[in-house]
This record gives C-alpha cells, sequence and structure tokens, in this order.
C-alpha cells in the first residue's frame, strides 16, 4: 500500500522515490492528479540530476485548451516496494502523478486537512 | 540506444510527427487503429503502432535504435492532458 496526505492547499500528496539509470535516486512529493493521463512530470533540474535520457516529444492539451509540447524521458520509480519503468514528462510546473501510473489499484482518501491517502489492490 | 540528447526540439519534434501523419500515414492506419498511438521516425517516416505511445516507442526503436521519435494519437489532437477532458477530432 502506498499512503499520502491531503494538505491544507487541498492538495493529495504521496512521496515517490525516483531513479535514474546510474543508480542516482531522489524522493519526490507527488501532488495526485486525476486530469492527468500520464505517469509522473518532473523539473528539468531533477531529470538532469538523475541522468534521465531522453525519448521523444509528445503534445499534450491542457485545462484550457491550449496544446504543449512535453519531453518524455525513461526513469523508474519504486512503486508499492517493486521498481518499475515508467515515462516522466518534464515540466516547469510541479510534480504531477496522473492516471497511468495510478492505474490498477484503488484510490481512498479523506479529503480534509491532513486526511489519509491510501492506494491499495482493489480487493 | 536513443541518444541522451535529442536531435530535435520539442516543438520541431511535434510538427514533423504531424507532418509525416497527416503526408504519408494515416490513411494506412487510421481507420483501422483510432485511439492506439503510433510512434513515427521523423526522419524516415517509418513508424509502429501501440497500445499506448510507450509500447509503440519500444516497438520502433527495437527494430530501428537509431530512430528519432515522435509520439501521436490516431484521432487525437493529443496524445494526453493535463486537466481538462479528452477530446476525439472529429472524422
Amino acid at each position: 500500500m502506498i499512503i499520502g496526505e491531503v494538505t491544507p492547499d487541498k492538495e493529495a500528496l504521496v512521496r515517490l522515490m525516483v531513479r535514474g539509470p546510474g543508480g542516482q535516486e531522489r524522493e519526490v512529493c507527488a501532488v495526485l492528479d486525476t486530469g492527468y493521463t500520464e505517469y509522473l512530470t518532473l523539473l528539468p533540474t531533477l531529470i538532469t540530476a538523475l541522468g534521465l535520457p531522453y525519448q521523444y516529444s509528445l503534445p499534450m492539451s491542457l485545462a484550457d485548451g491550449s496544446t504543449v509540447q512535453m519531453r518524455v524521458f525513461d526513469a523508474a520509480v519504486v512503486w508499492n516496494n517493486r521498481e518499475r519503468s515508467i515515462p516522466v514528462q518534464e515540466t516547469d510546473g510541479d510534480v504531477l502523478l496522473g492516471m497511468s501510473l495510478l492505474y490498477g489499484p484503488r484510490l481512498l482518501l479523506d479529503a480534509v486537512d491532513g486526511g489519509h491517502v491510501a492506494i491499495s489492490d482493489i480487493p | 540506444m536513443t541518444p541522451a540528447q535529442p536531435r530535435y526540439g520539442a516543438q520541431e519534434t511535434v510538427r514533423r510527427a504531424e507532418e509525416l501523419y497527416a503526408q504519408r500515414i494515416r490513411p494506412q492506419v487510421e481507420a483501422q487503429h483510432r485511439g492506439r498511438y503510433i510512434a513515427i521516425d521523423i526522419e524516415t517516416g517509418e513508424y509502429e503502432v501501440g497500445d499506448d505511445y510507450h509500447a509503440a516507442a519500444r516497438s520502433l526503436l527495437a527494430r530501428k535504435p537509431s530512430a528519432a521519435l515522435g509520439a501521436l494519437r490516431i484521432g487525437y489532437a493529443t496524445v494526453g492532458r493535463i486537466g481538462g477532458r479528452t477530446k476525439a477530432v472529429r472524422q
């Protein structure tokens, strides 16, 4: 099970370990974003620090109807104590955790300050 | 193995992928693969279709490790979204 919490700013946060190909790793604080279809966004500085290899660029649509091109890099995350290979999208904004990474288990959260966030297997 | 630095910037990558798709690839794939993802070598026009863009990209790289990759979603203006809702392109 993966656990996190809801902050007073109304964000559901979980901590996630991200790894690069050379063994570098960093823990990130990610906002669960069910409006985000892909896996994970990271800042350019962290992508560089982890030595993540570039893969390709994708067009993504934003809530305001505009389109942005986002660069995609290969990374590994520790998910439920197991390492998963995922594509990471480069962004200048916050670390977002999207539906492709969340896909599969059950997400439960108590939508109050300090509320519990739990990601676990669907029984 | 993909290079550490892209040969093309993000805008150029998407522009080339969309151009190749519109000019050469679309008639071959759109009717049958709407909603699936396509990885395109933006220098040669070779491509692979997959259930997600990562799978499509890996398929193309497996047979052509030096490919300069772009990726699109068939029948959609974008591959994914941050916020809002997914909209297909009207045929």
